[in-house]
This record gives structure tokens, C-alpha cells and sequence, in this order.
């Protein structure tokens, strides 16, 4: 291998090392956030059809709170 | 002179890579922890700390991988160079000229390792939620385990939940933890003529008090109600002595609360609803026929992990790697230690194997990182192949007539 290939294949290796760090560096930051909303949460509130559906679930669970006594948290299919 | 070249050494080498471990380490909702506004001897004891851990970990690293560039040894002849007694004889200036690069490479080495060492580890406490189980490794931002819903998979709230049969078994549980999309804020807040408010909402967001990071400052909500108490002698659902609680929506994105005149605040925890295994409409449903390229590369990274556990016992002179050639040299002959190295290789490759329920989920998820990995696992061989086989092939069939 020429010395001219052995560059380009050492710079190709730097770039692809930088490269990779950032990715693992995005990755993690991406699988460690620590907003209190999750995505899902956030874009179900934009859609006033799953808004609405959210706040039935949390008046319905109140209602049966007071009705029954047993508090089953809200569940909501977005 | 000496103390201040002492407390400059110490300053750099010790307390500045402390802090830039404390400043890594505390990211996110939890970056408050880190202050400047600490008296200083208490900032410098707690830089103290972890500084000296850094040096202890990464001195023997950078030994192994330049063995004569820096060693404890110049380290500690810099210092000594530094702080003898005596005047600046030509030969202590030459001592100190020749450990100055390596000891300023070191230190430059050391503030970078101490900011990735930070960075792995509350990344990693974080993720396999270790802060979680275990209060020492907690951050001080409660209000985040609070309002996240995370405070439900502490030990003690578990132990209470089991106390009153409420708890269901610990799997459910900790998909119902994790499936928390949001967390509805019913909010009493006393007003200046000492009239109760309440309001609720979406908790989208909160501001702790820059003085006292246990107390919170600041609460936005969005989609916010308004209860009020209003005149209105008819019949209705919520009368109260002849007065109707009305709810009114709070038009507008935001509406920020004052949280230091916040009396109580009730939280409901909005889950998302589990889909029935195997429904069709599910977005993390994995098809029943996994794409082909999926396969092909678990069956790359299965072939990866067997070539390297073999060639942990046998020497393969394919790989070309300086701490693999280094491995083979220093166990040649020692069968038991490779034997031992082996077990340990299969115990952390176990730990990237998840159940088969995880599983499905993520067949999906084979990282970037990963392939990248296989392939420069796999880069020795492939290269060699390429070079002589698959080229020599392909100049023979070009140049044919």
C-alpha cells in the first residue's frame, strides 16, 4: 500500500472515529432526557381530537375515584 | 512563591478536573447542582475528590498506552522539581523544561477524561436507573423524580405500595412507570388577599429556586383550567351551598404559576394504554418476517462474537490489533488466565443480550454503532479478503479480451 492511500485511509479512520463519537455522544444524550413530557405525551396535547380524549380519561378516573373509592390511574390510547 | 505555585499545581491538576467532572456529571434537569455560588473551600474540598479519583484511574490507563511518555514517576519529579528548596540551579531548570510538555499533555488528557468519564457515568446511572434504586447515587432534583413519575420505583414507595396490597407485580409495574406520558397538576395556590386559586393542567415544564434547588419556583402548564366559585343559584352538578364551582380553560400556550404560593399540588400520572400483543396497528409491533438485513446483520455480530471468543483462546493471526497481539504474548502458555479472560468476555457480552420479550421490541433498533463496530471487528479479514481474493478475481476477469 502506498503512502498516499496509507493517508487517506488514516484520515478516512480519524474521520470516521470523530463521526462515530458524535453518534454515540447524540445517541446517549438522546436516550437519557429528562423532560418531564414525554414525545408522545407532547404531540398527542397538539391534537385537540387526543386532547380531548386525555381529559375524559382524567374526569372519568376522578369520577370513578369518587364513585368507588379505588383510584385506577388514567390510561390513554395514543 | 512556593505557596503559590503549590496552589496553582493543585488548582490545575486536582480541583480543575474536579470541576469539570461535577459540571459533565450534573446534566439536564439535575445541572443545577452544579454552582459556582458554593463558599470556595467548599467548591475546592468537593473538587478535591473526585479529582484525586480521576488521577488514580487515569495515570495507570496512560502509563499502559505510553509507557514513556508519561509515568507517575515524571509526574512526581515535576513536583518535586517544583517545590525543592533551593535556588533554580541549571539543572532543576532543565528537570523542570523536560516534564513540562508531558506534564501539560497529561493535564490536558486529564481534563478531557475526567468530562467523559462524568459523562459515561450519570449517563449510565441515569439510563439503567441506578439514582432510582439506590438514594446514595441520587440526584438533588426531587422534583424531577416527582413530576417524571419516577418516584413511584423508589424502594420505599415500593415497600409502602406493597405494605397496602396496591402494588401490582414488579414487571407491570415498571411498564407502568415507563408508559407515564405526562402528569396532570390539580394546583391550590393562595393569593395575595389570602384567597384560595386552583388550578390544573399539563405539568410541561418547571424552575427550581436558584437559592434552594429543593423548592420550586416556577410551574408551567399548558391546556390550564381555572376553578372558581361564581354566584349562580341554579341547578348544577357542583353546587356548594348555592354557589357552582365553574372550570374555565385559561386560553394561551403557556400559563406560568408561581409554585412559591403553591398550598398543595395533586398529580395524576397519564399513562399511555398498553395494545394488546400482537395487534396490528401497533408502531413498535416487529413483523412476524424480520427484514432481511436485520438478519444478516445479527448473524454478522453472532459470527463477530464467536471468531473473537475463540480468538481469545487461540491465537488468530488475522487480528491485527496491538492490545490483541499484546494479549496473546503476555498469556502465551497461561491457558487458565485466557480460560478466565474468556468467561469475563461472555459476561459482558451477556449484559447487551436482553430478554426476549425486550427483544422483540428492539429487533428492530440495530444501531448505527453497533454495525460500525462489527464492521471495524470484522475490518482485518474483510480487508484481506477484498485484497486477495475478490481483487485478483476481478483484474483476472477485466483482463480478459
Amino acid at each position: 500500500m502506498s503512502d498516499r492511500s496509507r493517508d487517506i485511509l488514516n484520515i478516512l479512520g480519524i474521520v470516521f472515529i470523530l463521526g462515530l463519537l458524535v453518534k454515540i455522544v447524540q445517541t446517549i444524550n438522546n436516550e437519557t432526557k429528562t423532560q418531564i413530557i414525554s414525545d408522545e405525551g407532547a404531540a398527542a396535547l397538539k391534537d385537540p381530537k387526543k386532547r380531548a380524549l386525555i381529559n375524559n380519561a382524567i374526569e372519568a378516573s376522578k369520577a370513578e375515584y369518587l364513585k368507588t373509592g379505588i383510584w385506577n390511574a388514567p390510561e390513554v390510547d395514543i | 512563591m512556593g505557596l503559590s505555585i503549590g496552589f496553582l499545581f493543585l488548582l490545575l491538576s486536582i480541583v480543575i478536573p474536579g470541576f469539570i467532572f461535577k459540571r459533565v456529571y450534573f446534566f439536564g434537569e439535575f445541572s443545577k447542582q452544579f454552582t459556582t455560588k458554593d463558599p470556595i473551600l467548599k467548591s475546592i474540598l468537593y473538587g478535591i475528590l473526585p479529582g484525586i479519583v480521576i488521577h488514580l484511574l487515569l495515570i495507570p490507563i496512560f502509563e499502559l498506552f505510553t509507557p514513556n511518555f508519561v509515568s507517575v514517576g515524571s509526574y512526581v519529579s515535576f513536583q518535586k522539581s517544583l517545590f525543592s528548596d533551593g535556588g533554580l540551579s541549571p539543572q532543576r531548570v532543565s528537570e523542570i523544561d523536560n516534564s513540562f510538555f508531558p506534564f501539560v499533555t497529561y493535564l490536558f488528557v486529564s481534563y478531557i477524561f475526567s468530562a467523559i468519564l462524568a459523562f459515561g457515568t450519570s449517563r449510565l446511572i441515569f439510563k439503567k436507573g441506578y439514582d432510582v434504586r439506590w438514594k446514595i447515587l441520587r440526584f438533588q432534583n426531587h422534583w424531577y423524580y416527582i413530576f417524571s413519575g419516577k418516584f413511584l420505583d423508589f424502594p420505599r414507595v415500593i415497600s409502602v405500595h406493597e405494605h397496602l396490597g396496591v402494588a401490582e407485580n414488579k414487571e407491570n409495574k415498571e411498564n407502568k412507570v415507563s408508559d407515564i406520558i405526562f402528569v396532570w397538576a390539580d394546583i391550590v395556590v393562595k393569593s395575595s388577599d389570602q384567597k384560595n386559586n386552583f388550578y390544573s393542567g399539563v405539568v410541561a415544564d418547571y424552575e427550581l429556586d436558584s437559592k434552594d434547588i429543593s423548592q420550586l419556583d416556577k410551574i408551567y402548564l399548558t391546556d390550564t383550567h381555572r376553578y372558581s366559585e361564581v354566584k349562580r343559584p341554579t341547578i348544577g352538578t357542583n353546587l356548594h351551598g348555592g354557589r357552582v364551582i365553574e372550570k374555565k380553560k385559561i386560553p394561551g400556550e403557556i400559563f406560568i404559576l408561581d409554585a412559591k404560593n403553591a398550598e398543595n399540588i395533586n398529580l395524576t400520572f397519564v399513562r399511555k394504554k398498553q395494545r394488546a400483543e400482537g395487534s396490528s396497528d401497533s408502531k413498535d409491533a416487529v413483523s412476524k418476517s424480520p427484514k432481511i438485513r436485520y438478519v444478516f446483520l445479527e448473524f454478522l455480530i453472532l459470527i463477530t462474537v464467536f471468531y473473537y471468543s475463540l480468538a481469545l483462546l487461540f491465537k488468530f493471526n488475522h487480528i491485527k490489533f496491538v492490545m490483541y497481539t499484546t494479549y496473546i504474548q503476555e498469556t502465551n502458555g497461561h491457558y487458565f488466565t485466557r480460560i478466565i479472560t474468556f468467561l469475563f468476555y461472555y459476561q459482558i457480552v451477556a449484559l447487551f443480550i436482553k430478554d426476549s420479550k425486550k427483544r422483540k421490541k428492539h429487533k428492530r433498533s440495530i444501531s448505527f454503532i453497533i454495525i460500525c463496530l462489527t464492521l471495524y471487528l470484522n475490518y482485518h479479514w474483510l480487508y484481506d479478503l477484498f485484497y486477495k481474493i475478490i481483487s485478483p478475481l476481478c483484474k483476472t476477469y477485466l483482463s480478459q479480451p
